[in-house]
């Protein structure tokens, strides 16, 4: 819970945040699992199945031979073109979904189609026909997001409280200052989530793109990886980019979601 | 009540027709055409059986409805005039403070320094001084209510809507903001249009009372004309109120 | 009446979608046109193979094949979803020793497991039965997870008063109010298992939708790759759509909204 008008103070939130990372019952889990992990894998003896220090041995090999952030960089442009142009489209079609019954019905049964088709589907086609370069990712990316967050954002735009509304009108509110209260401050959760579940898509498919049409990028290195049947590589180079996405996440996507929601009594638990 | 000078009707209703018509095209009437007066100044309350079509006449009045046939002039009959409505839930917004919800609905005409003062004139007037910067979410119902009733003073309205303002709040929240109401109305000499159920809240609060019918027609107008403050123990009181409810048994019962 | 179907057929025909279709496939021709490449069929093309391959029955060997997997690997994650889920919704602990687990399993992507799965099983049924368990068992955990904790302790504590049996109350409380909860993660852990089969079938198999499906990357053919994504995807979609989703509506009709649009 967040009390708005207590001003929260900078150096009381970082210390509490780092508290709560280091003094924290998950690193015993963590450490669980971790030698769960290792001992299975001593116990099974498959030659293919990395103990935890072989892959932290590749995940070294992979940061001391510099490709990492070049890798990661490749991939991180298409996924920021891709997502961004998705957003855009999608907020757009969202928005026209919402508020018109014509183009909810225009769309609808294309955005259900997009929603249920594997990712696979569109990074196989999106190389297909337009071969090995940028275009093909961000082709592939944009379709593949853009119905989620169409779908999240029609939503957003039904949620608006008519009752709100009313009180406008018998208040004669201008429409700037409605659109700027009203519709925005609804609207802006809603695009939030569409753009964390849109993000997720979004990478998902960038990283199938590289498996099957990219010279670079974290998806074409998993590819190399399996290859050369190396499972520890593809768990190291799969475990640096999860922690990238998680940085993103934690580091981005939830503080401006809480920066957006904090008028809300609660802020519902991110899962 | 105060009529040195002859009182200026701020409400002009004359043959209001209200038609619904729902998606298989069967018409609905709810109001068979209904005219009223309301003067300057005059605390009016109408009770009425459920689905009379109470809130769907404030709805027209406000001008989230449209008539079917009718007229329907406020203020001096220009366009303008300004209106303010209390809901039956206080309709704040949820992301503003409750400062700033009263912000929202400032005229375009006034500045915003004139505007700043008349907040804080009519929270203080509710009573609710302490809590400008809070988040709606953190005040009770009776303060959120309360919220809204500031935020329809300070536009100084020609009229003031109130449909079942607290019917939402507990027996005593409400008293108290019955009370509170009156204090209000006895310093601004506000008109008042007011919807309850309760007859008891009616002939408490209103000047004039009016009874609606299940059709939607103007069953009873009557003056109240007992002296304030108005106290359930008063005789006078007791009897108008005993006589208040025979009357709208017996409406019922005519249907 | 016969206005009520005039008027029905009427919506039909009047629905937008089939302008957004006819803009769709017009473009789509346009183009095929234009660039007139091998890469770019015409619709009529596409429609031409789906055709072929529905009416020669072609596509049931490797529709059976992925079938099997999916519905073999879809109902062990189904047992660990479930089994998980209660664990952690019935005993703190292991909630706060599983949860993170189950939150990295919903995180790293399909093509990891199907990668991984493909490597260590090689073409054997092991390979996709393990890829679909990992990738859908949280979505079922997480939801019965969900469920439990929603439980209404009031009305366990109702039925105590009333001494009902444990075997009454499991059948006519617990169970019931867990249904809704299990039919959204069997829903959503279905949608993933098809798809990370696909993924294990295009890296690793011999047959099946995903193995056609590369065969027609690795021939150019988008065609190909586009009427068997029309008969799977139909398929799948037609699984999800009229069995488990009316299902899940059935089973939720009690509730007041069905919430979340994931
Ligand atoms: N938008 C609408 N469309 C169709 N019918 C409506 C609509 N709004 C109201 N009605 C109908 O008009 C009638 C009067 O409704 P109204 O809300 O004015 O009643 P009310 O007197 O305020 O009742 P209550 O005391 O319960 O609030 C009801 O029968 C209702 O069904
Ligand atoms: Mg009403």
């Amino acid at each position: 819970m967040i009390i708005p008008n207590s001003k929260p103070n900078k150096k009381n939130l970082i210390r509490s945040f780092l508290q709560g990372f280091f003094f924290n019952r998950r690193w015993i889990t963590f450490v669980v699992l971790i030698l769960c992990w290792h001992f299975f894998v001593l116990a099974v003896d498959i030659d293919l199945l990395p103990t935890p220090g072989r892959v932290l041995e590749s995940l070294r090999e992979i940061m001391r031979s510099g490709i990492f952030f070049g890798q990661l960089g490749d991939s991180m442009v298409r996924i920021g073109l891709g997502f961004s142009l998705a957003l855009t489209l999608g907020i757009i079609t969202g928005v026209l979904m919402g508020s018109r019954d014509f183009w909810n019905k225009f769309f609808q049964d294309l955005i259900v189609l997009g929603l249920s088709l594997p990712g696979l589907v569109y990074a196989l086609l999106s190389v297909m026909i337009f071969g090995i370069g940028l275009t093909a990712p961000v082709a592939a990316i944009t379709a593949a997001s853009l119905p989620f967050i169409a779908v999240n954002v029609r939503e957003g735009v039904r949620s608006i409280d008519k009752d709100l509304l009313d009180m406008c009108r018998v208040y004669k509110i201008d429409r700037v200052r409605l659109i700027r209260q009203i519709v925005l401050p609804t609207l802006i959760p809603f695009i939030m989530a569409a753009s964390r579940i849109g993000f997720t898509v979004a990478w998902k498919v960038a990283v199938l793109t590289e498996v099957f049409g990219a010279s670079t990028g974290i998806g074409y290195q998993m590819r190399y990886q399996f290859q050369i049947f190396s499972v520890r590589g593809i768990v190291a180079w799969a475990l640096l980019f999860g922690l990238v996405m998680l940085v993103i996440e934690y580091g981005a996507l939830i503080p401006m979601e809480r920066y957006f929601n904090r008028w809300r009594p609660t802020i519902e638990k991110v899962v | 009540m105060t009529s040195k000078t002859k009182a200026q009707i701020v409400v002009q209703i004359k043959n209001l027709v209200k038609i619904f018509s729902d998606e298989k095209e069967r018409e609905h009437c709810v109001l068979p055409g209904i005219s009223l007066n309301v003067f300057e100044g005059t605390f009016l309350t109408i009770v009425g059986p459920s689905g009379s079509g109470k809130t769907t006449l404030l709805n027209i009045i406000a001008g989230l409805e449209e008539k079917t046939s009718g007229t329907v002039k406020i203020g001096g009959g220009a366009d303008g005039s300004q209106l303010a409505y209390v809901f039956q839930s206080a309709r704040l917004l949820p992301w503003l403070t409750v400062e700033e919800n009263l912000r929202f609905v400032k005229p375009e005409n006034t500045t915003e320094e004139s505007f700043k003062e008349k907040i804080h004139h009519y929270l203080s007037l509710v009573e609710l001084n302490d809590v400008t910067r809070h988040y709606p979410h953190q005040l009770s119902g009776g303060m959120q209510q309360r919220v809204g009733i500031a935020r329809a003073l300070c536009i100084e309205p020609a009229v003031l809507l109130m449909d079942e303002p607290f019917s939402h709040l507990d027996e005593i929240t409400a008293e108290q903001m019955r009370v509170e109401l009156l204090r209000i109305w006895e310093d601004t000499k506000q008109t008042i249009i007011f919807i309850t159920h309760d007859m008891q809240e009616a002939v408490t609060l209103g000047d004039r009372l009016i009874m609606f019918n299940f059709r939607g027609e103007i069953a009873e107008d009557l003056a109240v004309d007992l002296h304030r403050p108005r106290k359930f123990s008063d005789r006078s009181f007791i009897e108008f109120y005993a006589q208040s409810v025979e009357r709208f048994q017996n409406i019922r019962k005519k249907e | 009446m016969r206005v009520k179907i005039a008027r029905t057929i009427a919506n039909f025909i009047w629905h937008p979608r089939w302008i957004a279709f006819s803009i769709i496939l017009a473009a789509w021709q346009i183009v095929a046109v234009k660039r007139n490449s091998r890469v770019i069929p015409q619709p009529a093309r596409v429609w031409n193979e789906f055709w072929d391959l529905l009416s020669n029955f072609t596509f049931v060997d490797d529709l059976w094949a992925s079938m099997i997997r999916i519905v073999l690997g879809f109902g062990v994650a189904f047992l660990v979803g479930t089994s998980v889920g209660i664990l952690m919704g019935s005993r703190r602990t292991w909630n706060e020793f599983l949860h993170d687990l189950v939150v990295f399993g919903l995180a790293l992507p399909g093509l990891v497991y199907a990668l991984i799965a493909v490597m260590l099983f090689g073409q054997a049924l092991w390979a996709p039965v393990l890829a679909i368990v990992l990738t859908s068992y949280p979505f079922i955990a997480v939801n019965v997870r969900e469920g439990i904790i929603a439980l209404d302790k009031n009305l366990l504590d109702m039925a105590k008063t009333y001494r009902i049996k444990k075997r009454k109350q499991l059948l006519k409380i617990i169970i019931p109010s867990l249904l809704p909860f299990i039919f959204s993660g069997i829903r959503l852990g279905f949608s993933m298992s098809w798809k990370v089969n696909t993924l294990v079938e295009v890296f690793g198999s011999t047959n099946g939708v995903g193995w056609q499906i590369r065969a027609s990357f690795d021939t150019y053919s988008v065609h190909g790759m586009l009427a068997w994504t029309l008969i799977f995807g139909g398929t799948m979609l037609l699984i999800e759509y009229r069995i488990l989703t009316p299902a899940e509506r059935y089973f939720s009709r009690w509730r007041p909204k069905i919430d979340g649009i994931i």
